[in-house]
């Protein structure tokens, strides 16, 4: 009997991975969370440096949102559910231009 | 382990725990921050809800305990690494329900920078804004004095 693995080789799931377009992590403004706190999160989960946690906590409060991370959706969910874990407002969305 | 505690006016505080226990009452099976993100399937955004409920409920839990029995004897808080992600993260959700629930017609710039002025806010906004700004002051505190020790932990997130 002609039988279907429904596994793919791991080589092919990596491939397809490897395709997939990108997404976004995205973090919005809100008028509750302090810039200290902020800065303070984005370097937690993200291990940025103060100075480039501090250049995206600007972005938001000026322009209402950044894009904190690109890459794969697996690993772009984990980022947005740690950062609603701290109560930051942040969102997934595909990255259309396929990069950062 | 470096430690924090802070001396409060049981007199000042009190009033304000129970607007505080009211919030954290409200959101006990709720999250202070909706979860509205299309693009979750109907059974992830369930299984999200559902988890990030439970880490607000055990942060805000974590913060309750601080204002124990004792607390109403020594009038002081102590934050330490055991408690201080717990108790910024819970602040966080608290303020963000006391917010939206009373203050969200306060001018979103005014907020931002401190310069709402006490005598505008209607009686029903008043003991909110100040449980906010009790909030925002610990917060503030453990950030100033543990904000390495956050850093570095382990990070319970």
């Amino acid at each position: 009997m002609d039988t279907e693995t429904p596994f793919l080789p791991l080589a092919e799931l990596q491939t397809q991975r490897e395709l997939s377009p990108p997404w976004r992590v995205v973090f919005l403004n809100d008028a509750v969370s302090r810039m200290s706190y902020v800065v303070l999160v984005l370097r937690k989960v993200f291990g940025f440096d103060e100075s480039t946690a501090t250049a995206h906590m600007r972005e938001a409060h000026e322009r209402g949102r950044t894009v904190l991370w690109v890459g794969p959706r697996e690993r772009a969910e984990a980022y947005v559910f740690t950062l609603r874990q701290w109560h930051l407002n942040s969102i997934l969305e595909p990255d259309e231009k396929g990069g950062s | 382990m470096k430690r924090v505690e802070v001396k409060l006016d049981l007199t000042n505080v009190a009033p304000l725990l129970d607007v505080i226990k009211g919030a954290s009452d409200a959101l006990r099976g709720r999250l202070a921050l909706p979860l509205q993100l299309p693009v979750l399937d109907p059974e992830s955004t369930e299984q999200w809800q559902s988890d990030l409920v439970t880490s607000q409920n055990d942060d805000i839990a974590v913060l309750l305990a601080l204002f124990n029995r004792d607390f109403f004897t020594e009038e002081t808080v102590a934050f330490d690494e055991a408690n201080a992600d717990a108790v910024i993260r819970a602040c966080s959700a608290l303020k963000l329900y006391l917010y939206y629930e009373y203050l969200s017609d306060l001018d979103e710039e005014d907020f931002e920078s401190d310069d709402v002025v006490y005598d505008v806010l209607t009686e029903r906004q008043q003991k909110p804004f100040l449980a906010f700004m009790f909030l925002d002051t610990l917060q503030k505190v453990i950030i100033r004095h543990l904000n390495d020790l956050i850093l570095d932990g382990s990070g319970e997130t």
